[in-house]
């Protein structure tokens, strides 16, 4: 990897966590991050905390440079600086963009549109199904999914970004060599190895710290034309992303939720203060004026029910419901109910949630509907 | 001046014949016993003398011995000392007894001279009864579970005074009536009836099948929804105990002492519910005295284990043979002792470590890694012993109040009593009893689906990533299923409802 003086001075301010506005500041001082560089540790020089000073003053010969770019060279992550012709202009617009981005797997996918899917890291079924609808959707448009990799949604998200084979990014709020949560470093390497992309702004060996994750998620909404909202409460990242959506101009949506659930206070704060609705990838791709994807609608398996099949499922249409409640309802015997629905699942009509209900699949709700 | 009496020392659940002689000599005055006394057969020295002096008798003076053939086995236990105490009486005067040749003593003396319970008196009644011996005199606590011992007069008696006076022939003891088992009312209805269980129609089919088929269950539910007594309900839906079974069972009990006093036979399968810090030895059997554990105590009943992952994991480990094969063997210095342990596990636990995650009106604050690490602490080769695995519905206290009524134990019995009829004639002449025990040539075998069966089994393989373990247990579950309805093939509607006893945590591992 050759790096020119500047991109070398760049990436040692890096590696101590610099923001991008101290540097933008610095290289006004000192002419160009080089003359930081060279003016680090003279009389005069520029004045860090401790804790940076000594990092930056660890790092400031060409021998640790050298290690530092090696060993980057080693793990496989390269540099994108914001002078390059491939970093992506929508984020190169903001005033606080990352200087320099970490990065592993194709910087193609920086060229297709790029929508956000956001949400809480404690999911319930529904919002896991809906994030995984809308990134299969978005990605059978061509749209590019972008998210946190974190727990619920986030995992959701990417997870069928990549079985519906459509390119997806993950911005980490870590080093890319200490994803967190740790878990989730298969789906980093599937995401990198494939024609997805994984960023960071923070250095290679950067612990997961609270504040990152805030400041990461303007990358996030950064990167995208629209930010979608699938499931949190009203105190949590997924606000924050909205938040510094709205700031950078970006289209806002949300996921309608069931109102009295935690999960669906932020969706329906959002709609409320003006947010887009969103019941299917295609309201998003609408919204944001890309062609909707115009996949062929699916064959019905709804044919071939039986007359008490169809009750359930319209019974199940309304809300979710225990094998009590519907037994009553049908007046059926348990062990007769139990096998039909244990036939609506595996046909995947229906699906089973925590506490033994039984909630209509989207893929159920969209055919009877069309 | 010598005599001798006949006792009974207990090995497992039975017992070994232990002669008793006593030798008085003229010498230093002093009481010895020898033949390997344990330190409570030591002690009986004291409660003995005490006993013949508080009851009027005269102790033996001069110098007495007392030997316990054979004398090379160690003695342990009280249970030795009406056969001590009648040893000396009759040394002193021999004219005075009748009939000790053939005759039993079973029993530990109060210092005032009362008869104190032993403990597994029914494997010793059994024993004796097997060796030739006539009668057997114990203490009147221990007198009912010996009742139904064929070919042995049994005499329960109070005090020593009572025994002195029968086997002097000065007041004879009446003897124990000897009852039939029928005559105990073996399938008296229990306190526990599904009739009381509100809702929970899968629990409750879950229930019935584990009934049915001999299968292991797993209950995952928040605290409230109806676990513990879904598993009460077990004892009174299997059917009735035959006697060998109740006489096997009741064994185990008397010889753990948990059998309590004045108790017959036992004619309601056991239920145990250890708690979930109960130590490996408790459970499985063993300690320095070899007592029967949990396991055996459950025998021909159900082991209830609450709280699941709240176990040691090497108290569940150590589970899995003993469910496996039956029994339990015991291996001490003094030789190895075998329990049985066929007993139908079942378990609950919570959904999540606070236990609210599904519930509609209380949150669950805890994350995924954390109900990942819950559900984690069960091993995978137990839960492959668990053929169905049930959630329970989370109901609120509304539903319950509006729901009707519901079906009882008795009927449910009846159907279970109709499916283990069947499988009884499948698996005649082979070494099967029931659907759960199956192995994969008999899985193969047996659980054959008719095409519209296979077909959706097939789909749902697919749909649910099952595993080849998991396809198993569900044609098991579905062959039971079958069997409760009464098809000769598995049908498409059998399979359907086994794939409802599957848990939705895929981390269950399928």
């Amino acid at each position: 990897m050759h790096l020119s003086e500047e991109q070398r001075s760049l990436l040692w301010l890096s590696a101590a966590k610099i923001t991008p506005s101290h540097v933008t500041a610095l290289a006004q001082a000192y002419g160009g991050p080089e003359g930081v560089w060279d003016a680090f540790g003279s009389r005069g020089g520029p004045e860090f905390p401790e804790q940076v000073r000594s990092t930056l003053s660890t790092l400031h010969s060409c021998h640790a440079m050298d290690g530092l770019i090696a060993r980057l060279e080693q793990k496989n992550v390269r540099l994108l600086f914001r002078d390059d012709e491939r970093y992506p202009g929508q984020l190169a617009k903001l005033d606080d963009a990352p200087y320099l981005l970490y990065y592993a797997g194709s910087l193609d996918c920086l060229k297709r549109p790029m929508v956000a899917l956001v949400g809480t890291r404690r999911c319930s079924a529904y919002g896991r199904e809906m994030a995984g609808m809308l990134a299969r959707g978005l990605c059978d448009a061509g749209v590019c999914v972008v998210s946190g990799l974190a727990r619920g949604i986030d995992l959701a998200a990417h997870e069928s970004a990549l079985e519906a084979g459509g390119c997806t990014v993950g911005v980490l709020g870590s080093g890319i060599n200490v994803p967190y949560p740790p878990e989730h470093r298969p789906l980093l390497r599937k995401i990198a190895g494939g024609i997805g992309l994984v960023l960071s702004e923070y250095p290679l060996d950067a612990r997961p710290l609270p504040y990152h994750f805030p400041h990461r998620n303007r990358i996030i909404s950064g990167l995208s034309l629209g930010v979608v909202f699938v499931e949190g409460r009203i105190r949590s990242g997924g606000i924050i992303t909205v938040d510094a959506a709205l700031s950078q101009g970006r289209e806002v949506f949300a996921v309608p939720g069931c109102v009295g659930t935690a999960g669906a206070e932020g969706p329906n704060h959002i709609l409320r203060e003006g947010g887009r609705i969103v019941t299917c990838a295609d309201d998003v791709l609408e919204d944001l004026g890309l062609a909707p994807g115009g996949a062929a609608p699916e064959p019905d398996e709804t044919e071939g029910l039986t007359d008490l099949q169809r009750r359930i499922l319209d019974l199940l249409a309304l809300e979710p419901l225990g094998a009590q409640e519907l037994g009553e309802r049908l007046m059926l015997d348990a062990s007769r109910l139990l096998a039909e629905l244990g036939t609506l699942e595996i046909m995947g009509l229906i699906c089973r949630e925590s506490g033994n209900r039984f909630r209509r699949t989207l893929q159920a709700g969209n055919q009877r509907r069309s | 001046m010598l005599a001798k009496t006949l006792s009974c020392g207990l090995s497992g659940v039975y017992g070994y014949p232990v002669e008793v002689e006593a030798f008085i000599s003229s010498g230093m005055i002093g009481f010895e016993i020898v033949g390997l006394p344990g330190a409570a057969v030591k002690e009986s020295r004291d409660r003995v003398r005490a006993a013949i002096s508080v009851s009027g008798l005269s102790f033996p003076f001069g110098k007495v011995t007392v030997n316990m053939a054979p004398a090379d086995v160690k003695k342990e236990g009280t249970a030795y000392e009406l056969a001590i105490a009648v040893a000396l009486l009759a040394a002193r005067s021999p004219e005075a007894f009748h009939g000790l040749g053939e005759t039993m003593l079973l029993g530990e003396l109060a210092l005032d001279g009362r008869l104190m319970p032993v403990r597994g008196a029914l494997g010793m009644a059994i024993t004796a009864a097997r060796q030739g011996v006539r009668t057997l005199i114990l203490p009147r606590a221990n007198a009912r579970e010996c009742e139904c011992v064929a070919g042995l007069a049994v005499y329960p008696a109070e005090t020593l005074l009572q025994v002195y006076g029968h086997l002097s022939g000065k007041a004879p003891l009446a003897a124990q009536p000897t009852a039939r088992y029928e005559t105990l009312a073996p399938d008296a209805p229990t306190a526990f009836d599904l009739k009381y269980v509100k809702g929970q129609p899968a629990g409750r089919k879950a229930l019935e099948i584990a009934a049915a088929g001999g299968h292991n269950l797993l209950m995952t539910g928040i605290p409230g929804s109806g676990k513990t007594m879904l598993a009460r309900c077990l004892p009174g839906i299997l059917p009735p105990m035959t006697y060998e079974e109740a006489l096997e069972t009741t064994l185990i009990h008397s010889a753990a002492g948990e059998l309590g006093e004045d108790h017959g036979l036992m004619t309601q399968r056991p239920f145990r519910t250890p708690h979930h810090n109960v130590s490996m030895p408790a459970m499985i059997g063993g300690g320095a005295k070899a007592r029967p554990g949990e396991v055996s105590l459950a025998h021909n009943g159900v082991l209830f284990l609450d709280e699941l992952p709240e176990f040691r994991r090497e108290t569940l480990e150590a589970l899995r043979q003993p469910l496996e094969d039956g029994f339990v063997s015991v291996t001490r210095v003094g030789g190895q002792n075998r329990y049985q342990s066929h007993a139908a596990l079942v378990a609950a636990m919570n959904p999540c470590p606070c236990g609210n995650y599904g519930s509609r009106t209380r949150p669950c604050r805890c994350t995924p890694a954390e109900i990942k690490r819950y559900l984690g602490r069960i091993s995978g080769p137990l839960l492959d012993r668990i053929d169905l695995r049930v959630e329970m519905d989370a109901v609120s206290v509304e539903e319950i109040e509006t729901s009707g009524t519901e079906e009882s134990s008795a009927a449910v019995r009846a159907r279970v009593l109709e499916a283990r009829r069947r499988q009884t004639a499948r698996y005649a002449g082979l070494s099967y009893h029931c659907n759960a025990q199956l192995d994969q040539p008999g899985v193969e075998r047996f659980c054959t689906l008719d095409a519209a069966a296979a077909k959706l089994l097939h789909q749902a393989v697919d749909r649910f990533r099952l595993s080849m373990r998991a396809y198993g247990r569900i044609r098991k579950v579905a062959r039971t299923a079958a069997d409760l309805s009464g098809h000769e093939a598995i049908e498409a509607q059998d399979v359907a409802l086994a794939l409802q006893f599957r848990t939705a945590h895929e981390s269950y591992g399928g």
